[in-house]
C-alpha cells in the first residue's frame, strides 16, 4: 500500500474560520489564525465587489461596466456560458441575458447528470437570447478515467470534470469565434479551498501521472485536456478571455437560488454542487471517509469571513456528518455500478490510505511560476489558489 | 378511461453506449444509458423502453447485468428488447423485474415463438417490435427485425402482421416506423389510426415524433394506448442537442386529456 509523502500533524483548528489540518498543509500565525481566512480577508475578497462599501448591484442586476465591456460580436453569440443546472452557472447565464447578451449556454454531460440539473438547464435554455449546446464526453472512456483517479487514492476526484468543462467551454469559444467565456465561478463562495484538495486542473502531467498508473494511455485524457499551453494558445491566438460576473456582484447562494426560482422556476437540489451524483458523492461520502475532508468546512469558512454565519453556527453544521442527509448504501451502490466496482470495492477503495497531488509527478512550481508571470504581464492580482 | 402512455425510448448499441439512430442507420452518441434510465426514472416517464440495437446481428441477446442494473436504478415499468430468442432469456429478464420484453427479430424466424412465450409467461409481459415502411401509394409493408437485415425478405401487409401477433398472443404491438426514424416530422398518423380501429390489444407508435404537438396530432387521431418517441426526450426542444426530459404529466397530458376524449368519441 503506498504511503503519502503528506505531512502528519496533530489535531488543530482555525480560531477565526473553521479550516483545520484536515489540509495537511495548512499554516496557522502566532494567534491561531489559518493561512486560508488570512489570505481571503487580505487579498481575495478585493477583487469582488465586497470590498467596497459604494452603491453595488444586487442579485437581479448585472454589473453594467462588466457587461459594457464585452465586445458584441459578428456572429450568432457575444458569450458562452458553461451551464451545469446548478446556481452559480444559472446565475451568470441568466444576468447575461438580461443584459442582452446573446448567450451560448454549453452543457458537458459527464454522465453524472441529476434529474433536477437537467430540468433547470432546460429552464434555462427556453430562454429568448439563450442558444443551447451539449457535449457529451464519452462515458465509457470517461469512467476508465474516474476510475484511475479513485485508484490513485487522490481527492481530488472531479478534476477530470473540471478541465473537461474548460476544455469544452474554449473549443465552443473557438468554433463559433466568441471572445468571452463568462464563469459562475466566485470568490464569495470558493475562495476558500485547500490546494490540496483539489489541485490545479490545468497540470496535465499530474492527470496524465494519475492515468499512467492505472495503465491508461495519454489519449484517455486527449478529450478532457485544458493545460497551460491550450489556455495561452486559447488567450494569444483566439483573444478569448474569461470573465466572474459573480465577484462584481454581492452574490449570495441564498438569495439568487430564491430569485432563480422565481424568475425561471428553477428546483434546488439540497447541498452545494449537487447538480451531479458524482460531486454528491465526491463531497459528502468519498472524501470525508477517505481523506477526512469536509468541503462545507470551506464553504463555511467564507461565510464566516463574509458574515453570513457565526463560527458556532459553522461548528453546529460541521458537527452533522456530511452524508447525513444521503441514502449512502443507495448512493454508493449506484457510483459503483456505473464504475464497474462492487459496492464492496468502492468501500474498500473509500477505507484505503489517501494519497495527496504531491504523491504523483506534477509541475506545480513551474506553472505556478508561469502563471505569475502571465499576470505580472496583464496586471492581474493573484485572487486563487493557482 | 383511456390514459396514453408517453413512452421514452433509449437505444444501446454493441458497446453499451446510448444512441439515436436516423434511418435506422446513422447514430448520435448520446452518453451513458444507466444514468439516462436513471434520470427518466426520476422524471417519472409513464413507461421505459431499452433496446439493445446491435444484439440480433452480433447474435446475443441485451445483456443481463445491463438490465439488472436499469432495473435496480429505475422505479417505473421497465420494457427491454434486443436479441432474444429463447424463453430461458425471457425468464431471467423479467426475474430482474423488469415489467415486459420486446419480440422483434426472432419473429422472422420462428413466428410460433410468440405464442409460446405468451403461453408461458402471459400476454401482458409481451411486447412485439414490428417496423414499417410505407412506400409510395402502396399498403405500408412490415417486418420483425430490421427491414434491411440480411434475408428480411421484402416485407409482409402490416395488418396482417400486426393481426397474427394478435391472435398469436402479444400484448402489446409496438408499431416502429423505419422510415421515419429520427426525423421528427411526425407519426404516420392515418395508418396507425386505422390499424387501431382494427385491433383489440394495445398499440404504441413510434418513430417520426419531434413534438409534442405530434403527440398530440396522434392522440387527436385516435385513442392509441402508447406514443413512444427517441428524439422528441432527448434532444433540447428544436435541436440535435442532447438534454434529456420530459413533460410532467400534469402539465401535458392531463392538459389535453378532455379534448382527446372528445376527439375520440368521434372516430
Amino acid at each position: 500500500m503506498r504511503v503519502s509523502k503528506a505531512p502528519q500533524r496533530a489535531y488543530q483548528i482555525c480560531s477565526r474560520c473553521v479550516m483545520d489540518t484536515s489540509d495537511p498543509w495548512i499554516v496557522f500565525d502566532c494567534q491561531g489564525r489559518c493561512n486560508h481566512c488570512t489570505d481571503f480577508l487580505e487579498r481575495r475578497l478585493s477583487v469582488t465587489a465586497y470590498s467596497t462599501t459604494d452603491k453595488i448591484p444586487s442579485n437581479s442586476d448585472g454589473p453594467e461596466h462588466l457587461w459594457s465591456s464585452i465586445p458584441r460580436n459578428r456572429g450568432l453569440h457575444d458569450v458562452v456560458v458553461g451551464v451545469s443546472g446548478g446556481v452559480d452557472s444559472t446565475s451568470v447565464a441568466l444576468l447575461a441575458q438580461k443584459a442582452g447578451l446573446r448567450v451560448l449556454a454549453v452543457h458537458l454531460d459527464n454522465g453524472w447528470d441529476t434529474p433536477i440539473a437537467l430540468q433547470n438547464v432546460l429552464q434555462l435554455a427556453s430562454l429568448p437570447g439563450i442558444t443551447y449546446e451539449a457535449e457529451v464526453l464519452n462515458w465509457n472512456r470517461f469512467k476508465a478515467v474516474q476510475r484511475a483517479f479513485i485508484a490513485a487514492g487522490v481527492p481530488d476526484i472531479e478534476l477530470p470534470t473540471d478541465i473537461a468543462i474548460q476544455a469544452a467551454l474554449h473549443r465552443a469559444a473557438v468554433r463559433h469565434g466568441i471572445r468571452t467565456i463568462l464563469s459562475g465561478g466566485n470568490i464569495a463562495n470558493e475562495g476558500i479551498l485547500p490546494v490540496c484538495w483539489m489541485y490545479n486542473p490545468r497540470d496535465s502531467l499530474y492527470a496524465e501521472s494519475i492515468l499512467h498508473k492505472a495503465g491508461l494511455p495519454p489519449s484517455f485524457y486527449a478529450p478532457l485536456k485544458f493545460g497551460f499551453r491550450q489556455e495561452l494558445r486559447c488567450r494569444l491566438k483566439h483573444r478569448i478571455r474569461t470573465l466572474y460576473p459573480l465577484n462584481q456582484i454581492r452574490f449570495s447562494k441564498d438569495n439568487a437560488r430564491q430569485h432563480l426560482s422565481s424568475a425561471i422556476g428553477w428546483q434546488s437540489y439540497g447541498g452545494k454542487h449537487c447538480e451531479s451524483t458524482y460531486t454528491r458523492f465526491c463531497q459528502l461520502i468519498y472524501q470525508p471517509r477517505r481523506h477526512g475532508i469536509d468541503y462545507r468546512r470551506s464553504h463555511l469558512s467564507a461565510d464566516i469571513c463574509l458574515h453570513q454565519v457565526t463560527r458556532s453556527q459553522a461548528l453546529d453544521v460541521l458537527a452533522r456528518p456530511a452524508w447525513n442527509d444521503l441514502d449512502v448504501d443507495y448512493d454508493v451502490a449506484f457510483v459503483a455500478r456505473k464504475l464497474d466496482f462492487s459496492a464492496d470495492q468502492l468501500q474498500t477503495a473509500m477505507a484505503s490510505p489517501p494519497c495527496w497531488y504531491i504523491d504523483f509527478p506534477n509541475r506545480q512550481s513551474l506553472l505556478g511560476a508561469a502563471y505569475n508571470s502571465f499576470r505580472i504581464l496583464t496586471g492581474r492580482r493573484k485572487a486563487s489558489n493557482f | 378511461m383511456l390514459q396514453p402512455r408517453l413512452i421514452p425510448v433509449l437505444l444501446v448499441d454493441g458497446q453499451l453506449q446510448l444512441v439515436k439512430t436516423t434511418g435506422f442507420s446513422e447514430r448520435h452518441y448520446l452518453g451513458d444509458p444507466l444514468n439516462a434510465a436513471y434520470v427518466f426514472s426520476a422524471f417519472e416517464v409513464d413507461e421505459l423502453l431499452v433496446l439493445d440495437i446491435d444484439a440480433s446481428t452480433q447474435g446475443r441477446s441485451i445483456p443481463l447485468p445491463f438490465v439488472a442494473a436499469l432495473a435496480r436504478f429505475t422505479s417505473v415499468p421497465l420494457t427491454v428488447g434486443g436479441g432474444i430468442t429463447s424463453l430461458e432469456q425471457i425468464h431471467d429478464l423479467l426475474a430482474l423485474g423488469v415489467e415486459k420484453v420486446a419480440l422483434s427479430a426472432v419473429l422472422s424466424r420462428s413466428f410460433s415463438f410468440l405464442q409460446q412465450a405468451a403461453d408461458r409467461f402471459g400476454s401482458s409481459t409481451i411486447s412485439v417490435i414490428v417496423n414499417v415502411r410505407s412506400l409510395g401509394e402502396g399498403p405500408a409493408l412490415a417486418w420483425f427485425g430490421r427491414p434491411d437485415a440480411a434475408g428480411a425478405g421484402p416485407g409482409q401487409p402490416l395488418a396482417q402482421l400486426v393481426l397474427a401477433s394478435q391472435q398469436a398472443g402479444a400484448g402489446e404491438v409496438v408499431i416502429q416506423a423505419a422510415d421515419r426514424d429520427g426525423q421528427r416530422h411526425g407519426y404516420p398518423v392515418a395508418m396507425l389510426a386505422e390499424l387501431n380501429r382494427e385491433l383489440t390489444i394495445p398499440l404504441v407508435a413510434l418513430g417520426g415524433c419531434g413534438s409534442h404537438g405530434h403527440m398530440a396530432e396522434l392522440l387527436q387521431a385516435t385513442p392509441i394506448s402508447g406514443v413512444a418517441a427517441g428524439s422528441l426526450f432527448v434532444y433540447a426542444p428544436g435541436t440535435h442537442q442532447v438534454l434529456l426530459h420530459y413533460p410532467p404529466s400534469h402539465h401535458w397530458l392531463q392538459q389535453h386529456l378532455p379534448a382527446l376524449q372528445e376527439c375520440w368519441r368521434c372516430v
